[in-house]
């Protein structure tokens, strides 16, 4: 990581409400089926394919209208693409990791489950397998976590995960469910915006090097 | 940077429902990879100029001021967001979003969708035509107006942004629950600064430079 000059930055853009209004055509190139690129091709993803659902509710435990859901995440062999690992013959091939939604609340993925992570940047630590939420709606501007899934060895030992206090911790915890769909393990995520059982969110702003 | 408490819009029930309210979480150092998806840039468009003024060549032109709208996206640093995908999306010259859940009384102008997609250039740059938006009354019971704005979203490289443009001059702004929380950075970042257009296909053109905090993309320098 090099140091840079942080006094010259520029002043960022202000992140603002998505609003009520999201386009929803602007979906129509998305997935919500990670386990095809396409629906023409033969090719699948290494790994477990799992579903993840859930719901997403506000203050009175009601059902969020109009809200865009993004998930990003690892393929089986834990490689989360990035600008450091472009080419890299670790990268499954038919796995992008990119999905987004906008529901009236429900939400359900059809995936693989993600590996767990090795340390492919110098300072970084392991991570249990994870999938990373981004939130938009009226009413704020964004907002981020990251589901876990129950009977994962590593969530002991994962620096997000244990960053949330001991007592809400399991609300970062996917459950799995009894029942199978389509014979793929089903987990269930649960998003509470706000109030009681409020969901952890984390604060992804750039750390600059002198507040770091 | 740990401990950041979001804050409710004032006079915006939505805000009050869906914000929460314990404080955002500090991600440990050595986890701040995987928070904002990485994308690769996407293939340049050529398709030439996104011109929302018409819903396609021959109809009527949309109702309302023709507008051009142009920026360049780039991070704190000034690189270029190169091959990123913008979206922009805003009610017509009446007030009114034609999306299915906009459900006010405000006219449908039949030759105006205000909605599409857009690829910057090699230089993080975008130019696109619209029609100037109306303001509306966004919650009747309360009294509470928005002030006329572009949603833009921009998504590539590690960005994710959803933010809006907004108009100098707007009765409504100075209420405008958003701009509100924005403080005194509302002015100088979010609003787009007029400048003449060199053909007259529009009225008038407003700059509006976009620069996304790249997120985790620091670490990979």
């Amino acid at each position: 990581m090099k140091s840079r000059d942080t006094k010259n930055r520029k002043p960022l853009t202000c992140e603002d409400t998505v609003g009520p209004y999201y386009p929803v055509q602007f979906l129509d190139d998305d997935r919500m089926d990670l386990t095809v690129l396409h629906p023409g091709l033969a090719h699948r993803p290494k790994g477990q394919q799992i579903v993840l659902k859930g719901r997403v509710f506000d203050i009175n435990r009601k059902l969020a209208t109009g809200v865009v859901l993004e998930f990003w995440q690892a393929d089986a062999n834990g490689m989360m693409r990035g600008p450091h690992n472009i080419g890299s013959p670790a990268l499954d091939p038919a796995f992008d990791g990119f999905a987004r939604c906008r529901v009236d609340g429900k939400y359900c993925l059809k995936t693989i489950m993600p590996g767990e992570l090795a340390p492919e940047v110098a300072g970084e630590a392991a991570r249990a397998p994870f999938i990373n939420i981004t939130i938009f709606s009226d009413g704020f501007s964004r907002l981020v976590t990251q589901a876990f899934f129950e009977g994962q060895s590593r969530n002991a030992i994962d620096p997000v995960l244990q960053a949330a206090p001991e007592p809400v911790q399991s609300r970062l915890v996917a459950t799995r469910l009894n029942e199978e769909l389509d014979g793929v393990p089903v987990y269930v995520f649960d998003i509470v915006l706000a109030g009681d059982g409020e969901t952890p969110f984390f604060n992804d702003e750039p750390i600059l090097e002198d507040q770091a | 940077m740990s401990g950041k408490i979001l804050r409710i819009g004032p006079t915006d029930n939505t805000s009050d429902e869906r914000t929460p309210r314990s404080p955002l979480l500090a991600i440990p150092k050595t986890a701040r990879r995987g928070f904002a998806p990485w994308l690769n840039p996407r293939p340049a468009s050529g398709t030439g100029l996104l011109d929302l003024t018409h819903i396609a060549p021959g109809k009527p032109r949309a109702q309302g001021s023709a507008i051009e709208v142009s920026g360049r996206i780039s991070d704190g640093y000034g690189r270029p967001l190169r091959r990123a995908v913008i979206e922009v999306w805003s009610a017509n010259t009446h007030g009114r979003y034609a999306h299915k859940d906009d459900q006010t009384d405000y006219e449908l102008d039949p030759d105006f969708i205000g909605m599409g997609k857009l690829i910057s250039d090699d230089d993080g740059g975008y130019v696109f035509h619209t029609i100037l938006p109306g303001h509306y009354i966004a919650r009747p019971d309360i009294g509470r107006w928005r002030p006329r704005h572009i949603h833009f979203s921009i998504l590539g490289g590690a960005s994710r942004l959803i933010t809006q443009m907004y108009f100098k001059g707007d009765p409504h702004n100075d209420t405008d629950p958003m701009r509100i929380l924005m403080g005194d950075k509302w002015e100088a970042l979010q609003v787009g600064k007029e400048y003449a257009t060199a053909d007259n296909t529009t009225d008038v053109g407003y700059r509006f430079d976009i620069t996304v905090a790249g997120k985790d993309a620091v670490f990979f320098e």
